[in-house]
């Protein structure tokens, strides 16, 4: 399996304060990698190096063999890398089917078959009656699963999940499970960031470990419960 | 006394049209852009003195001088987006740079009219200029009503276009989340240089409708709008763009009003009292809503 993502060497300061030391792993294409670490282990400054939220000192990030570094969010997006957050960043005043169409704002294709897309991915998830409701009158759940379907429109790649279950209904948490096994089976990549293990145990194909801005495991889920540094990281001394 | 006040509400609905569309010229830009354009009125007077030139040169009313300057503008912004913008974007603190970018250029602005076309007040003889319109005890000048007609023109085109077309939904957005946008694939420094010269285009045509809607025009007045469209901005909620119409009314009605009650040169201190009355009760504004930016 080729890899979709290479990071060799990436290190990010901020203030004197490493916030990723030395951070090498590949992500093959069609996998799910999660990362996971305690909180400020560098999980969330990683994806921003990767979607040029922050630019790295050093090292280099190749996605589909082109370097990443120095590139701007938006020529990083359409090379085929879209993003999920924390905290979902829709936009509050426009409506739920122009905030998934808002990636392809003036694009060549036609905007009546995109319309039509979007609709569809809205009536897959249960939420067509909300396409004219404003992105503020979402909840928080619904938010983040709006920013996932953003990813079919945007026909990503690459697709970065950060903590998409946090705060999520469980009935929605299972949508999200649907739509990323949907997204998997048509050839996407992920890279999951995640507090919630069960979610991460039953999606991921590796799982990464971060504390303190550096990889202290990495493998599948056998590996990393029984490794005593990430017992460590978690638990303390 | 009450046909005055009368008189007074409808003249501020009129004049609050015009500074609405100034002030939401300003609320787009630093929407977009976070920067706030203290040579707003500047600007503005240089399309008023351009529209001048136009009439003097060729002939051209205020109106049709609007369809000239338009596109000077529009080109003027995206020169000076790529001049001043970027390096406003480099530096440590963008929106203090900006007051301090465009501080700068109010100050050539002025100088530079001052130069061409000399400090003498200025007006623009039109076909409708001593026309007026009775409505009983109001008369409307017709300068004043085609100016307020213009406005009205602009602000709906200009909603049509910020709701239905997806140019003006990418400017919502960004306006909303500029991080956001851009992680979607926007390209934020393109619409911002759009969105500049727009803004441009926008105060030239208020320039040119001031020309319709005041006996003269002199090259410091600049200052003065510039206040009203922060003032306006502030009224409305700074960053929406519709907003600044309802702050531009509250303020052309307020300072009309004031006239009746007060001795003219009082109505600017009328106007500040409603903004500082404003910071402390809603300091977010008539239409915006608090926000922490992420």
């Amino acid at each position: 399996m080729n890899n979709l993502l290479e990071a060799k060497n990436i290190e990010k300061s901020f203030g004197g304060i490493k916030a990723l030391d030395n951070i090498s792993f590949s992500v093959p294409e069609n996998s799910i990698v999660s990362i996971i670490g305690p909180n400020g282990s560098g999980k969330t400054t990683f994806l921003n190096c990767v979607n040029g939220i922050y630019t790295p000192e050093k090292g280099s990030l190749k996605f589909k063999g082109q370097e990443l570094i120095h590139k701007k969010p938006h020529e990083i997006a359409k090379l085929g890398i879209s993003r999920t957050f924390q905290v979902a960043r829709m936009f509050q005043k426009i409506s739920v089917i122009d905030n998934i169409l808002a990636p392809v704002l003036g694009s060549k294709s036609s905007m009546g078959e995109l319309r039509k897309e979007a609709s569809l991915l809205l009536d897959r998830v249960g939420m067509s009656s909300l396409k004219e409701s404003l992105g503020g009158d979402l909840s928080g759940g619904q938010q983040k699963l709006i920013e996932l379907l953003r990813s079919w429109i945007m026909d990503s790649s690459l697709i970065l999940l950060d903590e998409p279950f946090a705060g999520v209904h469980p009935e929605l948490k299972h949508l999200f499970y649907e739509e990323i096994q949907k997204l998997k089976q048509m050839g996407k990549t992920f890279i999951l960031i995640s507090h919630d293990m069960k979610s991460v145990y039953t999606l991921s194909d590796e799982i990464i470990v971060f504390d303190l801005g550096a990889i202290i495991a990495q493998g599948n889920e056998e590996d990393i419960k029984n490794n005593d540094k990430v017992i460590e990281a978690y638990l303390g001394n | 006394m009450f046909d005055l006040i009368l008189m007074a509400l409808a003249s501020g609905i009129l004049m609050g049209l015009i500074y609405g569309l100034v002030g939401i010229g300003m609320n787009i830009l630093y929407g977009v852009m976070r920067v706030v354009n203290f040579a707003h009125g500047e600007f503005m007077m240089l399309g008023a003195y351009l529209a001048f030139s136009l009439n003097k040169g060729f002939g051209l009313n205020p109106i049709q001088s609007i369809i000239i300057v338009i596109p000077i503008f529009f080109f003027l912004g995206l020169v000076l987006h790529t001049f001043l913008y970027e390096r406003i974007q480099r530096s440590d603190d963008p929106e203090v740079a900006s007051f301090l970018v465009f501080f700068g250029c109010s100050l050539i602005i002025t100088s530079l009219i001052l130069q061409i076309w000399n400090a003498d007040p200025r007006s623009i003889p039109f076909p409708f200029e001593t026309v007026s319109i009775f409505m009983g005890p109001i008369f409307l000048p017709m300068g004043r009503l085609i100016s307020a007609g213009i406005c009205i023109l602009v602000i709906l085109l200009l909603s049509l276009f910020l709701y239905r077309t997806y140019m003006g939904k990418a400017i919502r957005a960004i306006i909303e989340n500029r991080e956001a946008v851009s992680i979607l694939g926007i390209d934020v420094h393109k619409v911002s240089a759009i969105v500049f010269g727009g803004g441009l285009a926008i105060v030239a045509i208020t320039g040119c409708l001031v020309t319709l809607s005041f006996p003269v025009i002199t090259p410091v007045q600049g200052q003065i709008y510039t206040n009203i469209a922060f003032l306006v901005i502030v009224l409305g909620g700074l960053g929406t763009p519709l907003g600044a119409l309802i702050g531009g009314l509250v303020y052309g009605i307020a300072e009309s009003l004031s006239s009746v009650f007060m001795p003219i040169a009082l109505s600017p201190v009328v106007a500040f009292v409603i903004l500082i009355f404003m910071v402390m009760v809603r300091p977010q504004g008539l239409l915006g809503k608090v926000s922490t930016r992420i």
